[in-house]
């Protein structure tokens, strides 16, 4: 979830009231927000990610005048008409096509107001914006360039402006290698042949999206007049993050003018804060919250939440949904923002009256009472990473490469595979261990994978038992008997032991388990090829049964216990 | 000591004959080989000779050094400032400092220790321009001579500190300065004979009458009657027992299983590696959702895709992303992409364990939990894994609310004496109203406790649920934590035998 820090004091002059800290607190709570931290005047906020037009203390203050009563509906934004205008140039079609903007004028750039805005719009690109590839913003002073804009694709040599932070002209290959927001983000637009730009008719280059703003733009404390730039590669996307922008600083006191954006025939007015529409069914909210409000009750509360309400009918009303709101798609989000309105906390929680029984899958009561066994043998359950290096499996056991379920990512190499038996990862928990007292007997029932191509996931995850025994001296015989036992204790019947060579194992000490012509597991002493990989200095006698395999096998046999 | 005193007991006698044998002078594990006794026994026998002044036991200490958890998870990762280090110039020698910190990937080490390390050392520099922090990479720390001796460590498990102090005394006091080592004393004790010890006539065996172990033959024999058995020290410690038993994790875990059992849960499972689709296209997850970015969930090398055999319910998803179907939702606006829902990842939420259940199960009522793994991409440290394991839980009937969801939660925790319960307005893609619950620990205060929701129209409605379905996932291992009162996730995997052997059974 992103964070995002607010002067206390600010927040409390944008809601109009001095709020105790705790209380604020509180209502944060109670919203799509959560006070992480409070260092002085500073709060740290966490902010859910649905919501990116509460990534700023306006937004935020915006949403709490609604919750305090302080000012309900929609906000209320005058949009001047503007000579702000944008040809968007046919050339930049397939590569960034979208464009909008504003300027907003008469803010009083505070420190306060400065950092929410660099705030707001570095936390719009991580996360809304998705680390600018969908949508990127620039923010400029105003007064520094004609309003006749072009935004067009022009190929990176003939680019040739002073990028913001750098001492001298640049073009496009230069700004991509060697400036350090270049060599972040160029990879967004490295692939074209040509670069997005945004120019005034002098020439001027206000940026290169998503890249860089040019240094003749640069917002500094003489500017009075802000101009907006948002790009992107989805129309919709780009409209609300200028909404957002645009109505967050018109919060502060600003006067949005709007900007004309010319697509070669047809002509847009950004931004447009003409509310979206929606009807909501009042059984639906009633339903769904477990309550019994009133057409009239829901209106008010949704009116809290900074939406206009028309109340149709007892059944129905029309819902009008601020231009800044992208997370509205279905009726179920306003009911969530009902609830909130209501409280969470005044939800009274109930249980309900219909009766069930639970049933716990076979295989975790047969699991369970091979577990139970196992302590009742002496030995101590372990429970290990499904995820392990590869070779342990394979190299470290004295076998092939094997086909194993393979992270194309992993961050460490001791987690980049799923393991397919549990006796390596067994033999590495005694590799650890060498200087703790014996006898050593450890058991692990866990999960592995294996590759089956039959099955629509390619994989099949299996059920294991495995155990290791570890002393000055061990034998075949000792797992053998704790094999033997268990199965006589689980009732399993019509099962055999066959000789077997498995390299892990000391030819002539290892035998597979056979039930119904199938392998159910295998037993033996460890190689010492295999204890001298792991670094194991005592002999190690180990088995590894498939309880999946039991339990397919029980549950068909014997239905009644 | 009660007992005789005047007499000299039988293991008494074979210890001082050994000790005459191999010269006056012996290691005490040479001794117990030697004698094939019990190290107790031996301990107990020196210990009598010597109050005799028949012998001299000699103390001698090392120090040993060996690496923390941590230690061991940097021999194998790297330290944190060579990281950060080896990112600023994978990123072209610059680079700002959010950006550098979180591609090094540096979990939840505070970034200013880092930071500290880094300048200590020489590896780089931090520049203020414009408002942002920038790191300057300065040293290739390819020899870090602090990694060194990690690995070092690492390879030999133990060392003696005397061994280290040539190459290494500055690297061990930094180390040790991080919490990386452990240091733990190991004495070594020689038994010597006393010139008395040396000097004194040794009894035969059998001078004493006195009778250790009372046997099957004296009983039969009435021959217990001549004897004198001997009289133990009772007060004595025993030789420790290492019972089998479980593991306290795997206790807590069947511990929940009872409790969502009595509450009319039926248990279900789903494949570990699993489908895209599965995981998030079902759940309304869009396809260029952060989530399923490579930094959020492991992709397969190998196998890759699958297929995708529902081709009705494939069809609706594709429907509802893109338009929304007939869910009343606009859907996301997007070209969905089938070949994107046909790879295959590691399950990174339970949330598919339910779809997979909703869509085998679509008459009411449903009640289903899932306890088991979900990976994400993460170093494994004191608070993040690769893995964990996760509870889901779902409630579908007609006329479930969200106050239902609520009653759910609050006695799920009250069952497991977790105390108070408070709930929060929260956020996941596939439920709405979406609820976050915390709990009140007595140390860290309101923690998370549960996210949980009733899932969104866009999500039942291509399963052809057409009744409400509440849903929470709980991370597992927090609660498992807070229960087993653990401070580092990786003790719940703990590889500490001892430590393991010593927990008492939760």
């Amino acid at each position: 979830m992103p964070t995002l820090k607010v002067g206390y004091r600010d927040l409390c002059s944008m809601i109009g009231k001095e709020l105790p800290l705790d209380i604020l607190s509180e209502r944060l709570f109670m919203m799509k927000c959560g006070v992480e931290g409070v260092y002085g005047d500073e709060i740290l906020l966490e902010v859910t990610s649905d919501r990116p037009d509460l990534l700023c203390s306006e937004g935020i203050a915006r949403e709490l005048r609604g919750l305090l009563g302080i000012e309900k509906g929609l906000a209320k934004y005058k949009v001047a008409k503007g000579d702000l205008t944008i040809h968007v140039d046919e050339s930049i079609r397939n590569i960034r096509p979208y464009i909008a903007g504003a300027v907003i004028r008469g803010l009083k750039l505070t420190d306060d107001a400065v950092r929410q805005i660099m705030q707001l719009q570095e936390k719009l690109h991580m996360t809304y914006c998705r680390n600018r590839t969908k949508v990127s913003v620039g923010i400029h002073d105003s007064d520094k360039v004609t309003h006749r804009l072009t935004y067009a694709a022009v190929p990176p040599e003939e680019i040739r402006f002073t990028p913001l932070d750098e001492e001298s002209e640049m073009n496009g290959y230069e700004i991509l290698e060697s400036t350090p927001k270049g060599k972040e983000y160029g990879w967004i637009i490295k692939g074209f042949k040509a670069y997005p730009l945004l120019y005034d008719s002098e020439g001027k280059v206000l940026s290169m999206p998503p890249i860089i703003n040019g240094v003749i733009t640069q917002v500094t404390p003489e500017t009075k007049n802000l101009l907006l730039d948002v790009t992107g590669t989805d129309m919709k996307l780009v409209n609300f993050v200028n909404n957002i922008i645009a109505t967050s600083l018109a919060e502060r006191g600003g006067l949005i003018e709007s900007a004309r954006i010319i697509y070669g025939r047809s002509k847009v007015l950004t931004p447009d804060l003409k509310p979206n529409i929606m009807k909501l069914n009042i059984k639906y909210v009633n339903d769904t919250l477990g309550l019994k409000l009133t057409a009239k009750r829901v209106a008010a509360l949704l009116r809290r939440m900074r939406y206009n309400v028309e109340v149709n009918s007892d059944e129905r009303l029309t819902v009008f949904i601020p231009a800044y709101r992208a997370d509205v798609i279905h009726e179920i989000d306003l009911v969530e923002d009902v609830a909130i309105a209501y409280g969470y906390n005044k939800l009274e929680p109930l249980i309900p009256s219909t009766f069930t029984i639970g049933a716990e899958r076979a295989i975790t009561r047969l699991s369970r009472k091979m577990r139970d066994l196992m302590c009742s043998l002496g030995y101590l359950e372990v429970i290990n990473y499904i995820m392990t290096d590869k070779a342990s499996l394979s190299e470290k056991m004295n076998l092939p490469p094997q086909e194993v379920v393979e992270v194309a990512n992993p961050l460490s190499l001791d987690f980049a595979v799923l393991r397919n038996w549990l006796i390596p990862g067994l033999l590495n928990f005694l590799t650890y261990n060498k200087h703790v007292s014996y006898p050593q007997r450890i058991f692990e029932c866990g999960d592995v994978v294996h590759i089956d191509r039959n099955e629509p996931t390619m994989t099949v995850t299996r059920r294991r038992l495995g155990a290791v025994s570890c002393d000055y001296k061990v034998s075949y015989e000792e797992v053998q008997a704790a094999v033997y036992s268990i199965f006589k204790n689980i009732r399993l019947e019509g099962w055999s032991v066959e000789r077997v060579e498995h390299p892990s194992f000391i030819k002539g000490r290892v035998a597979s388990i056979i039930l119904s012509c199938r392998e159910i597991g295998f037993l033996g002493e460890v190689h010492p090829q295999v204890l001298e990989n792991f670094g194991i200095e005592n002999p190690v006698a180990a088995f590894e049964l498939d309880i999946s395999s039991l339990t397919e096998i029980t549950c068909n046999s014997k239905e009644s216990p | 000591m009660v007992g005789s005193m005047s007499t000299m007991r039988e293991n008494e006698i074979r210890i001082l004959s050994i000790l005459r044998d191999i010269g006056g002078k012996a290691r005490l594990p040479d001794i117990v080989e030697k004698s094939g006794l019990q190290d107790s026994a031996v301990m107990r026998a020196v210990l009598t000779l010597s109050n005799r002044g028949l012998v001299k036991v000699n103390e001698k200490e090392t120090v040993m050094v060996r690496l923390s958890q941590e230690g061991t998870t940097y021999a194998h990762i790297g330290l944190p400032e060579i990281r950060l280090s080896s990112t600023v110039r994978y990123l072209g020698g610059e680079a700002s400092l959010d950006e550098a910190l979180s591609k090094a990937r540096l979990g939840d080490i505070e970034p200013s220790i880092v930071l500290g390390w880094l300048r200590r050392k020489g590896l780089g520099e931090i520049l203020r321009r414009g408002g942002s922090v920038y790191i300057r990479s300065l040293g290739m720390g390819d020899s870090d001579p602090d990694e060194v001796a990690l690995r070092l460590i690492y390879s030999k498990g133990e060392v003696p500190l005397e061994d280290l102090k040539e190459r290494f005394s500055q690297s061990v006091s930094r180390l040790k300065e991080r919490n990386l080592l452990e240091m733990h004393r190991r004495v070594d004790r020689e038994v010597e004979l006393t010139p008395e010890g040396l000097s004194t006539p040794i009894p035969s065996v059998e001078v004493s009458k006195t009778v250790t172990a009372l046997t099957s033959e004296m009983i039969f024999s009435g021959r217990w009657r001549n004897v004198e058995l001997l009289e133990y020290d009772v007060m004595a410690s025993p030789p420790p027992i290492c019972p089998g038993k479980k593991n306290p994790y795997a206790e807590f875990m069947d511990e929940a299983r009872r409790i969502l059992l009595a509450m009319g849960f039926d248990e279900d499972e789903g494949p570990l590696v699993e489908a895209e689709f599965w995981n998030f296209d079902i759940l309304f997850q869009a396809q260029d959702h952060p989530a399923r970015e490579i930094h959020d969930s492991y992709i397969l090398k190998y196998p890759q895709r699958c297929r995708l055999e529902n081709r009705v319910l494939v069809e609706r998803v594709k429907r509802t992303h893109q338009d929304g179907w007939i869910t009343g939702s606009k859907g996301w606006g997007y070209r969905w992409d089938e070949s994107i829902a046909e790879r295959l990842i590691l399950r990174t939420q339970t949330t598919a364990v339910s779809m997979r259940h909703l869509a085998s199960h679509k008459k009411p009522p449903v009640r289903m939990f899932c306890l088991s793994k979900v990976f994400r991409p993460d170093v494994l440290d004191p608070k993040h894994s690769m893995e964990f394991t996760q509870l889901e839980g779902i409630v579908g009937d007609k006329g479930i609310s969200m106050r239902h969801l609520l009653g759910f939660l609050q006695r799920f925790a009250s069952t497991l004496k977790l105390g108070d319960v408070r709930f929060k307005p929260g956020y996941f893609p596939f439920t709405e109203p979406s609820v976050e619950s915390y709990i009140k620990h007595p140390t860290l205060g309101w923690i998370e406790f549960v996210g949980a929701g009733m899932f969104r129209p866009e999500v039942l409605k291509p399963l052809g649920i057409d009744f409400p379905v509440i849903a929470w996932g709980i991370g597992f291992d927090r609660l498992a934590m807070i229960a087993l009162n653990l401070e580092d996730i990786r003790d719940l995997h703990s590889r500490r035998l001892d430590w393991l052997r010593d927990r008492p059974m939760w």
